[in-house]
């Protein structure tokens, strides 16, 4: 059963062909048709060729290692996060002041999905802007869940989705960075829109928890 | 150091006592879990007592002691061992204060051997296979439900002992926890419900009405069933369960064998259940009810859409006639020629439109009507999951009252009406404790005895009535039970000896006011102080308990006849009627219950006065004051011609708060703050409005007292200022213990600082915000506000964060002390370290010395 079937369906048959099979007359359809049951039979039993080698495979894609991230801008500075800490990127909103809050880097309440949350001036605290530049019709609303600590969220000026990053393009920081930010970029890449600094996503987490306090 | 001892034997004397009484408790299945929760508590503050002495075999007893009640056995409790570490504990307590630490050097040895034992006596938990390990909390779960609902049914067939047809569902439920435990491999509950089961074919068999040793047998059984299901075959309960067995045993050799087969009868068949009931994680239910009030904010979204619509249809219809106008000006020319052709065609395009899009706009309205129907139904059936029936509440009311009668001597019967009613979970749970002390008040001292009743023309069965029903909004709760009632003379003469009134006052007093007076604390008529009830602190924690839910009541009473306590609370807990209002361009509310009026004046009205502003109104003189100002919301001040102010009363004066604007009254679902932020001052909750914005809520208390605090704050200042070099540093002391609060003082004014206390966390926070501290020393563990949470609320509130902060607790665990630093304290110490130096130099490191230039 290793031979070609020779698709007559295609040929003479209903499958683009011209319809001149004269078992059509009897069969109506080359699905009823015993030689397209034995063709289809035969395709499942047939010889396959043995799959390339797996381990080539892993090795091409080690060397392929690559984080997913999502990219967002603060202020002229793109910056990105890994995605596993974002739980969600919304509509930006001004947030809703608390009394006798309103000089830290807590900004205040945004409710995302029925749900209130803590916003923090992320462009302050890495000293990339004032707050009152995240308007604007790109502004974005980033809520991260952190694996073991409660949600928390910042705006940003524009977020422009997912990218994903090969390792090996990824260079150290240059020493010329303002510190807030060295403390918690790991490494810069270059992406369409210019310079990515890659975020480490532990020290974002504290820097953002510790916001509440300043 | 004087006087130090004497308080900490004063303080342990007072746990010790509570702890004993606590193993008592623990006996009686009843009371088992409430007497646990008692033990750890006092056990904890034992601990941190003892911890003063720094003699380390000491607190290891304690430790132990505490340890017995987080393992959740109260037969842990029960052991020799424990009646005696509690004794050591009583002899320091009871000793003269200045032989009082050589006791200690004495008996140290024997504490130590009771710290050996007390180890070894904590249960060792069944061994389980890994495969069954998954499969226990789910088993645990259907053995509660099962042995809940059998004891109902033995109950009823107790009251009922002829109807035989109870027995079939017992007996259903014992077969079905048969099974269970044979997958699980707990063999101990295999024998117990075989037993049960045996017993109650038995019953069944003889055809008779059920005999009340088998009912206590089966009840019995039923108990032992259910805590060898949460525990596991501890030694304790297997020694429990081979007694029981075995005392039936010899009571079924004397009578006549029964046929029995291993095969089900057919009624077994499991019976579909009507309505079955789901366990859910209510934090998944948080989520659930979060995203159906999203889904109705989105559904009010679609209204500017169907607007826009309209407009466009307008729009559509306008052109239509401009073209008809046109084409009639030019004369209405006919469709051969060009010009015809093409008017004609613009005309047939309009037409067409004009059509669809009329089409279109009505099934959009359609479509937006319906899903707002629908979202509306989703979010209330979302809600409707926050409720519970009535009954789930006094399912274990008629077995507590049960024992208790029969504890007593008494006989009671318990009925409730309204078990269907549906109320809010929240609400439900809280009001379990005080209705259980009512209704034990009532089996106790309400209740009169079999004899006494007979001979006054009653029932032997006293009758103790639950009564649920909706009543104006509110949900109205009574329990009545038809004893002696309450004699208001009693009363009255109690009033006068305690010294509460004098003996004309009260002879002044309606019965009505009397009767409000039991809810007094420290009032009791009982004659003595049982286990049962009647410690003087029953019926006013009742009265905290339904004031906290926001509710009220109150007692009527007929002697001879029985008492009644009538308690009305609201049915939901989260919903706050509040007027929101626009402020600092932000938007707060007020809960509508604390507004006195709502005004809208003229500038021109305002009268100044004394630097500040006043509204004549009514004959009163209202202050007014910028909300904006006092919540410390910066804002532009721009001069409006009229002024919307919302006047509140507190304590008989009258303040006006000026706001931007009223945005108008609204049911608001309210939900805590973050606890990330700690307490903020002037604030209670937050909520969405339902267009999707946050709105914050005022705590109207805590507003009018940072309203009372700026106006003294030049009276404050002026003290400050006295001369330098001559003023004391002030430093607040927080310790629910007072042996602990003592220490530390005496420490600090050893020193010459000046020191306040406070006894738990909010008394600390009011008393932080309203005098100066120069330094604060805190507990962790304590009632109402903890220290982590006392200085998360410090640190983060900007006029007192510079303060610094030191937590001193018995707990030296890495993620305690990095809980602490998370929130910011300046310092993190444990109670050792009180004796060496670490204390006073972490202190002076801080602060420096107690008085400047000394």
């Amino acid at each position: 059963m290793s031979h070609e079937p020779k698709q007559c369906w295609r040929g003479i048959g209903v499958y683009g062909g011209d319809h001149s099979c004269p078992r059509l007359l009897q069969e109506i359809h080359c699905r009823n048709c015993d030689v397209f049951r034995h063709a289809a039979r035969g395709l499942l039993s047939r010889k396959i060729e043995p799959l390339p080698p797996l381990s080539g495979l892993l090795e091409t894609q080690a060397k392929e290692a690559s984080i997913s991230v999502l990219c967002f801008r603060l202020g002229s500075d793109w910056l990105a996060l890994g995605c596993e800490q974002v739980a969600e990127v919304a509509e930006a909103r001004v947030p809703r002041r608390i009394a006798h809050r309103c000089q830290s880097r807590f900004e205040g309440l945004v409710p995302v999905r029925g749900e209130l949350h803590l916003c923090v001036a992320l462009i302050e605290l890495l000293q990339l802007g004032a707050r009152k530049e995240l308007g604007g019709e790109r502004a974005r609303l980033v809520l991260l869940q952190p694996a073991n600590a409660a949600p928390i969220a910042f705006r940003a000026n524009e977020v422009i989705g997912l990218r994903r990053i090969r390792n090996v393009d990824i260079e150290e920081v240059p020493a010329a960075l303002a510190p807030e930010l060295a403390r918690c970029v790991k490494g810069v890449a270059a992406f369409e829109r210019g310079r990515l600094a890659i975020l480490d996503d532990s020290a974002l987490i504290d820097i953002l928890a510790e916001a509440l306090f300043a | 150091m004087s006087g130090l001892i004497s308080l900490l034997q004063d303080e342990v004397r007072m746990l010790v006592a509570e702890m004993q009484e606590s193993v008592r408790l623990a006996a009686t299945p009843a009371t088992s879990s409430a007497a646990l929760a008692r033990w750890s508590r006092r056990g904890q503050a034992l601990v941190g007592a003892i911890s003063v002495l720094g003699r380390e075999t000491w607190s290891r007893l304690a430790q132990g002691l505490h340890q017995l009640g987080t393992a959740q056995n109260t037969d842990a409790l029960l052991t020799s061992a424990v009646a005696e570490s509690l004794q050591l504990f009583e002899g320091f307590a009871q000793a003269a204060e200045h032989a009082a630490e050589a006791l200690l050097e004495q008996h140290a040895a024997q504490a130590d051997a009771l710290c050996l034992r007390l180890v070894k006596a904590e249960a060792e938990p069944a061994s389980e296979d890994p495969d069954t390990t998954a499969l226990m909390p789910l088993f645990r779960q259907e053995a509660e439900d099962q042995c809940a609902s059998m004891g109902q049914f033995l109950l009823q067939l107790e009251q009922q002992p002829e109807r035989l047809d109870l027995i079939m569902p017992v007996m259903r439920a014992a077969h079905a926890i048969k099974g269970a435990s044979r997958v699980v491999r707990l063999d101990a509950a295999v024998q117990l419900a075989h037993a049960l089961e045996d017993q109650l074919v038995a019953a069944q068999a003889l055809g008779t009405a059920v005999s009340e040793e088998t009912i206590e047998f089966c009840l019995a059984n039923v108990d032992l069933l259910r805590e060898i299901a949460q525990h596991g075959a501890t030694p304790a309960l297997l020694k429990r369960q081979t007694a029981l067995l075995s005392s039936r045993l010899k009571a079924a050799a004397e009578q006549p064998a029964v046929a029995r087969t291993e095969s089900l009868p057919p009624a077994y068949a499991a019976t579909e259940e009507a309505d079955p009931v789901l366990r859910i994680k209510a934090s998944l239910v948080g989520r659930l009810i979060a995203l159906a009030g999203s889904g109705v904010v989105g559904a009010h979204r679609l209204r500017p859409f169907a607007q826009r619509q309209q407009r466009l249809r307008r729009d559509v219809g306008n052109l239509g006639r401009l073209i008809d106008d046109l084409y009639h000006r030019l004369g209405a020319p006919s469709a051969t020629t060009a010009l015809g052709a093409q008017l004609a065609e613009l005309r047939r395009g309009i037409s067409a439109t004009r059509h669809q899009t009329q089409g279109w706009i009505d099934d959009f309205a359609e479509y937006s009507r319906e899903a707002f129907d629908l979202h509306e139904r989703i979010y209330q059936a979302a809600s409707m999951t926050r409720l519970r029936p009535f009954r789930d509440l006094v399912i274990g009311y008629p077995r507590m009252l049960r024992d208790l009668a029969r504890q007593l001597g008494k006989r009671v019967r318990l009925t409730v009406v309204g078990e269907a009613l549906e109320v809010d979970r929240d609400v439900l749970e809280k009001l379990d404790a005080p209705l259980t002390h009512l209704l034990r008040n009532a089996v106790d001292h309400g209740l009169e005895l079999p004899e006494l009743r007979q001979a006054a023309n009653k029932s032997e069965e006293g009758r103790v009535r639950i009564w649920a029903t909706h009543r104006a909004g509110m949900l109205a709760i009574e329990v009545s039970d038809d004893g002696a009632g309450i004699r208001i003379e009693s009363v009255r003469r109690r009033l006068v000896e305690q010294g509460r009134m004098s003996a004309e006052a009260a002879a002044l007093q309606s019965d009505h006011a009397l009767c409000d007076q039991l809810f007094a604390p420290g009032f009791s008529t009982a004659k003595e102080v049982t286990e049962i009830s009647g410690r003087g602190v029953g019926l006013d924690v009742v009265r905290e308990g339904v004031e906290r839910l926001g509710g009220s009541i109150r007692l009527s009473t007929e002697l001879g006849k029985g008492s009644t306590f009538h308690i009305q609370v609201p049915i939901s807990r989260a919903v706050t009627r509040a007027l929101a209002v626009q402020v600092a361009g932000e938007i707060y509310a007020f809960p509508s219950l604390r507004i006195e009026r709502v005004v809208r004046s003229e500038r021109s009205l305002i009268v100044p006065s004394e630097g500040l502003q006043y509204l004549p109104l009514a004959g009163r003189n209202i202050g007014l004051i910028p909300l904006a100002e006092t919540l410390d919301l910066p804002s532009v001040r721009v001069q409006q011609e009229r002024l919307d102010l919302v006047v509140v009363a507190h304590q008989g004066r009258l303040t006006g708060f000026v706001v931007d604007q009223f945005l108008g009254e609204y049911d608001l679902a309210t939900r805590p703050l973050d606890p990330r932020l700690g307490r903020v001052t002037d604030i209670g909750a937050v909520a969405l409005l339902p267009d999707g914005e946050p709105v914050v809520l005022l705590d109207i208390d805590e507003l009018m007292r940072s309203v009372a605090r700026s106006a003294r704050k030049p009276l404050l200042a002026r003290n400050l200022e006295a001369p330098r070099g001559q003023r004391r540093k002030r430093v607040l002391v927080v310790d629910d213990s007072i042996s602990v609060r003592e220490l530390e003082r005496q420490l600090l004014l050893g020193r010459g600082f000046e020191v306040e206390v406070a006894v738990d966390g909010m008394d600390a926070w009011t008393r932080v915000r309203e005098e100066p501290f120069d330094l604060l020393i805190t507990d962790v563990d304590m009632p109402r506000m903890d220290g982590i949470e006392l200085t998360r609320s410090i640190k983060q509130e900007p006029r007192l964060r510079a303060m610094p902060v030191v937590i001193v607790s018995y707990r030296d665990r890495p993620e305690d002390r990095r809980r602490g630093l998370e929130a910011r304290a300046d310092r993190y110490l444990t109670k050792a370290d009180f004796h060496g130096e670490n204390f006073l130099k972490a202190v002076h490191e801080l602060v420096g010395d107690a008085q400047e230039g000394a």
